[in-house]
């Protein structure tokens, strides 16, 4: 074999040492990469799960309406991320109409104030949007 | 015969020669042409080329079949592996004009620098030299021919087989590397279209908190909710009813009228099933209890 022949085998068998290590670093690397993207992808479809059933505006526009619809409230105050409704006197029958609403939806209670007065009921909940 | 080691000048018979005038610089260049030169002139064979320059743009080129030669010379009772080198008699007369003896019956001669062999009766005049003076001269470099050649041919061949082996592994290596890569940029772009198509924060750690605090919240949510329908689940007998339900943070807070003190440890084992960290207070006729969630 020609010297210059054996320069050339020396490097391409030099080259295949370094090519063989980064190939090896590189598909360590692209296991890890693909485990985490696994961890990645199931994190985030659960956190889109969670904003679509927390976070979803037309569900509380719905619930909301529906609420007003059973009765006005005394008072609707939004304020800093939360709306606020005051019930002062609600029939037994509005009442249970309005909690059952409010405990099968997916609005964020911050707050509910339930008090008896006789046989009228006030309700004060606070939702955060 | 030959008992020795020896090397051997063939007569014309042995090849074939053209003498070309190209506008090369170059004997390779010249070599290169010499299959076109030839097409259609020479017998079936693995024929090689040797190409001698005469001139500036004069070559001479010799076509011949090594295995042939070998062959041949073998049926003449040569024993091949006693040859060292093979020349042919073009290449040693170097373009000189000739005329000589080769044996009793044929004679070489040149003609335009082409080494023939004829007859000699062919010749006007008998040579007055014989092939021997020509022989015993230094012979030149352009053998077609060498023992150690085939050797080091051999070796070639093997160190070419191993450098293109080689040129592949690195090839296939830097196929697989530039794969993997691929595969780690399809990755990354996944990773991109989830976020966009999902309007999600660019950093694993934000997606990873916010959905840390929606679990929370959804966790809490529910218990509120679970927590309030266990309250609305406890028989209350006539005159018994709840006075007040407050939910604020994490505290849940309710009064309730009840029928005598039976009826309240009933409640309160009801409700040791569902909460911890019940507090219980008792305040005229109303029965106050305070959990955590």
């Amino acid at each position: 074999m020609s010297r210059m022949k054996l320069y050339i085998s020396i490097s391409l068998l030099l080259l295949i040492i370094m090519l063989s290590i980064s190939y090896v670093n590189i598909k360590k690397s692209l296991k890890a990469e693909n485990s985490e993207f696994a961890n990645f992808r199931q994190t985030s479809l659960s956190l889109v799960l969670l904003k679509q059933k927390w976070e979803d505006k037309k569900e509380y526009k719905r619930v909301f309406q529906r609420i007003k619809n059973i009765s006005k409230p005394n008072k609707e105050i939004k304020r800093g991320g939360v709306r606020i409704f005051d019930f002062q006197t609600l029939t037994q029958e509005k009442f249970e109409r309005i909690m059952k609403i409010l405990l099968n939806s997916n609005v964020t209670i911050e707050t509910m104030d339930i008090k008896r007065n006789g046989l009228k009921i006030s309700l004060h909940v606070e939702v955060k949007l | 015969m030959i008992d020795g080691k020896s090397d051997i000048v063939l007569s014309p018979q042995f090849y074939w020669v053209k003498k070309v005038a190209l506008n090369v610089r170059f004997s390779y260049e010249v070599k290169k042409m010499a299959p076109a030169i030839f097409d259609g002139l020479l017998p079936n064979g693995n024929f090689r080329y040797s190409v001698l320059k005469t001139d500036t743009k004069e070559f001479v080129i010799l076509a011949y079949d090594i295995e042939q030669i070998l062959k041949e010379l073998n049926s003449l009772g040569i024993d091949i592996t006693l040859i060292d080198r093979i020349y042919t008699l073009q290449s040693e007369i170097r373009g000189d004009e000739v005329s000589l003896v080769a044996d009793n019956l044929y004679g070489i001669a040149s003609d335009d620098g082409i080494a023939v062999c004829l007859p000699l009766k062919f010749f006007d005049k008998q040579p007055k030299r014989d092939i021997n003076g020509l022989l015993q001269k230094k012979l030149s470099k352009n053998y077609i021919y060498s023992k150690n050649y085939q050797k080091t041919d051999k070796n070639r061949r093997e160190a070419n087989l191993i450098l293109w082996l080689l040129v592949l592994a690195v090839s296939l290596l830097f196929v697989n590397v530039a794969k993997i890569q691929k595969e780690r940029d399809a990755l990354a772009k996944q990773k991109e279209t989830i976020i966009k198509k999902y309007v999600l924060p660019k950093t694993s750690f934000e997606i990873k908190s916010m959905k840390t605090e929606l679990l929370a919240t959804d966790r809490k949510q529910k218990q509120i909710r679970e927590s309030i329908s266990y309250l609305g689940k406890f028989r209350l007998m006539k005159k018994e009813s709840f006075a007040s339900i407050k939910y604020k943070k994490s505290d849940l807070k309710f009064s309730i009228y009840l029928n005598g003190r039976n009826r309240e440890i009933q409640f309160k084992n009801y409700i040791s099933k569902k909460f911890k960290a019940i507090k219980t207070q008792r305040v005229k006729k109303k029965y106050i209890i305070e959990v955590v969630l």
